[in-house]
């Protein structure tokens, strides 16, 4: 009878053992599909939340540039220095990376609290948090790849050396309906800078620390505050255009405006997620 | 909320009078617990600007049982999150809420539930508030004794991610057989026999367009242990196949723990040793999630755990990538009427405990050890690696001088990695602490305590200074005054007093206690797993009351 019993219990074990996938090498994708070949390509906002102090930002920085390779023209990078990891320590941590839009948007999404390196997807909400870790962006930038876009935006630029004055006209086509109103957002990036930065990643760099890293994507600012100008309210049907002028000085000097680049993103206003983003080099 | 407020009518409707002839013998109990601390900035000590000024964790749980049947939940409200707990708590809801039916032999629970299999190193769910880890599932669970002594599990579910759920879901079945009860002949034996074994899978989709990531990860363990009055001894060994995570640093090896505790305790005389080793065992139902969330297992920690404020500075965190850790713990009663013993008696307590590295040799000639998307290391079982991660050894003294005076007396050598445990690059800390807590019964029910605490260290924050004095009416009221003062800061402008003022109140059921002062940043630990806890300064009003 005990025997008899004992068998019931053996297709459950059966059923639980096969829940098991074992994976064989080589272990990345093909990725043959990545490429759609549409004009119009959905184009995703990667905030990387980072700190020069923070030991594993360097590998985070990896993921996101693997994705921009991945998917050429279709990430644009943000990366924003702020919370304890991004404050000036003596002798080797004396340049001040943060800004006042990358502080408030720390703070607002919270994700230094939750740790670095950490960041967003075009803002999108998972499981009640906008916070993603480094190595769920491809997943989530590759949904978001999947689908079709809801918007086009085109960028001109013209940027005077000696006053240190931008002109930024967007040009905004829909191609979905949305009821909210839509914000759009230019933030200021800054690449190539050299300088330290801590590391526990040997296969990135130096341990523990790497004394000529390229910070690269660093947000020095927004060209419309942090969250940006309305571009329109009470929502947009799909066929709309709209047309932006933006006008901002920048003190010269202060950056390497060589090695800067203007990312441009429109959002809901109400949900927050990011609808198209676009980039263009300041010069 | 409308929601909320119907499940408490309906709760204590049930419960009371109303129902009393429609559900004889049912009975509602309860806890309630909030604490709220008002926050000042101070850049000295490094405590934040918080803009709501007052934050708030609040919980209810209210348990409803009649005959065989239960049925509870809990209501959680966080406006916003205190200091140091994860933000994405905030809001407020029902977190948990289950109903749980008993026949014979057979147990069923639906909603969420807490469970552990084994030692817990494939699953455990659990909640510990003070680190803010609630990893319920929420799911079926059933419960099954088909024979005497022979004790079944099974459930599936997903797991607890804040006011949400995670995007994997968790299925796991257990068994265990006492031999003592399955064998008439054993039923007298002094000896307990059970062994055990489990098996847990989860599963969540791959979207990644770069990794092929193993959707169904299982793991599995089985189990050992024997007991009598004197001797106890247990083991449990766990593998789980290639689970890349972010955690591992999506490397492809299988997973591997062994844990191994054997004592021996006689009046008087006790001694414990325990041996683990943990390889690339972190395991979730979010491969990508990190901090406390998501667990699907637990990794327990074999050092012991410091209650004393400035022994507790350096605590120690379980490596789930990997490490091999030692204790031993030898506790002694040195007869009263002795030179030593004194009236009293006189209790010793020393304890020894040490974690440090595998050792990890990289698979080829090419590649990193731990380098992503490669099958990581090896490592040979018995092998110890070259770093240190945590070392303690520790000897406590309790003496009775007087039916009026008791003394404790510790001291701790500490030795800590805090690149590894904390994750920075401020290399290893080296910390001798001596702590003298004196008790003065001044009557009956009043006694005054005084803790004095020394922490000499030449790395970190340098030296520090504890001293604390205490008044308690007992059972009602506790008064506390403490500074706990930085003195040794190599920065001297960080040289500072970490003032703290306190009293409690407790009747019947219920209790309030209220502190003031400052707080240190630093890092607390229950069990091996952490919460980094910022600096403060402000009130703390706790209250807690149970029904």
């Amino acid at each position: 009878m005990k025997i008899k019993k004992l068998l019931y219990i053996i297709p459950i074990l059966i059923l639980a053992f096969s829940a098991c996938d074992y994976i064989d090498e080589p272990y990345t994708e093909g990725n043959g599909t990545v490429n759609p070949t549409d004009t119009v390509k959905r184009k995703i906002l990667l905030e990387d939340f980072t700190g020069h102090q923070c030991p594993n930002c360097p590998a985070a920085a990896v993921v996101a540039h693997q994705l921009e390779a991945l998917y050429p023209g279709q990430i644009q990078i943000v990366t924003i220095h702020a919370g304890f990891f991004s404050q000036m320590v003596s002798p080797n941590y004396l340049i001040d990376f943060t800004c006042t839009e990358g502080v408030a948007l720390d703070t607002y999404f919270g994700v230094s609290t939750i740790g670095n390196p950490n960041g967003l997807v075009n803002r999108k909400e998972y499981s009640g948090s906008r916070v993603i870790g480094p190595n769920d962006w491809p997943s989530k930038v590759a949904e978001f790849l999947a689908m079709e876009p809801d918007a086009d935006i085109n960028l001109g630029c013209s940027y005077n050396d000696g006053s240190g004055a931008i002109d930024l006209t967007v040009d905004v086509d829909f191609f979905s309906d949305f009821s909210n109103d839509i914000m759009i957002c230019a933030f200021l990036t800054e690449d190539s800078i050299i300088a330290y930065q801590k590391n526990n990643d040997p296969a990135v760099g130096t341990t523990p620390e790497i004394a000529n890293y390229t910070h690269m994507h660093v947000l020095r600012g927004s060209m419309n505050g942090t969250w940006g100008d309305t571009l329109t309210t009470g929502g947009v049907s799909a066929n709309d255009s709209y047309q932006k002028t933006i006008n901002y000085s920048i003190s010269t000097g202060t950056w390497d405006t060589e090695h800067m680049h203007i990312v441009v993103f429109i959002y809901d206003a109400t949900t927050l997620e990011v609808i198209q983003s676009e980039e263009i080099k300041l010069k | 909320m409308r929601t909320l407020l119907s499940v408490i009518f309906i709760m204590t409707f049930l419960a009371t009078g109303y129902s009393q002839d429609l559900l004889p013998n049912s009975s509602i109990q309860g806890d309630f617990q909030t604490d709220f601390q008002y926050y000042f900035e101070d850049s000295l000590i490094g405590a934040p600007n918080v803009p709501e000024k007052l934050l708030s964790n609040g919980y209810l749980n209210l348990l409803f049982t009649n005959g065989n049947f239960n049925a509870g939940i809990r209501y959680e409200n966080y406006q916003n999150v205190m200091q140091g707990f994860d933000p994405r708590y905030e809001g407020s809801g029902i977190a948990y809420r289950f109903a749980e039916y008993k026949h014979k032999d057979f147990e069923i629970t639906v909603g969420n539930f807490y469970e552990q299999f084994g030692s817990g190193m494939v699953f455990r769910s659990y909640e510990e508030r003070s680190l803010g880890i609630d990893n319920s599932v929420d799911g079926i669970r059933l419960k099954y004794k088909p024979f005497s002594g022979v004790y079944l599990k099974g459930f599936i579910g997903k797991q607890r991610f804040f006011f949400d759920k995670g995007p994997g879901i968790v299925r796991g079945i257990d068994g265990e057989l006492s031999l003592n009860e399955f064998i008439p002949k054993l039923s007298t034996s002094k000896w307990r026999y059970t062994i055990g074994g489990s098996f847990v899978s989860k599963y969540q989709e791959d979207k990644d367009p770069i990794y092929k990531l193993p959707e169904n990860v299982g793991s599995w363990a089985g189990r050992l242990s024997l007991t009598n009055g004197k001797i106890i001894f247990n083991t449990e060994y766990a593998h789980k196949i290639n689970d890349p995570s972010t955690v591992n640093n999506l490397i492809y090896k299988d997973g591997e723990a062994l844990l191994v505790n054997l004592g021996y305790t006689v009046k008087g005389f006790g001694l414990m040793l325990s041996a683990k080793r943990i390889d690339n065992m972190s395991y979730r139902s979010d491969r990508t999630a990190t901090g406390n969330v998501l667990m699907i297992n637990y990794l327990p920690a074999l050092t012991n755990p410091h209650t004393y404020t400035l022994e507790a500075f350096y605590p120690y965190a379980t490596q789930p990538n990997g490490e091999m850790g030692f204790q031993g713990q030898l506790s002694y009663k040195i007869d009263k009427g002795t030179l030593l013993g004194g009236k009293y008696g006189t209790y010793v307590a020393l304890n020894y405990s040490r974690a440090s590295s595998l050792d990890m040799q990289p698979i080829n000639d090419t590649t990193l050890v731990m380098a992503k998307g490669t099958d990581g290391y090896t490592s040979d079982f018995f092998a110890l690696g070259d770093e240190l991660f945590f070392e303690d050894f520790n000897i406590e003294i309790t003496h009775k001088f007087s039916s009026k005076v008791k003394a404790i007396g510790t001291y701790a050598l500490i030795s800590y990695n805090s690149d590894v445990i904390e994750g920075h690059t401020d290399g290893m800390f080296y910390a001798n602490v001596g702590v003298l807590d004196l008790t003065y019964k001044v009557k009956p029910k009043k006694a005054i305590r005084f803790e004095m605490q020394h922490l000499w260290c030449k790395q970190d924050e340098g030296n520090w200074g504890m001293g604390m004095i205490e008044y308690s009416i007992a059972p009602k009221w506790f008064f506390a005054v403490l500074d706990n003062f930085n003195y040794g800061n190599p920065d001297k402008d960080k040289q500072l007093h970490y003032y703290m003022m306190s009293f409690g109140y407790t009747r019947n059921a219920g209790r309030i206690s209220v502190s003031y002062g400052k707080q240190r940043e630093g890092i607390i630990c229950v069990g091996g797993v952490c919460r980094n806890v910022p600096a403060s300064n402000g009130f703390l009003v706790s209250i807690t009351s149970n029904f």
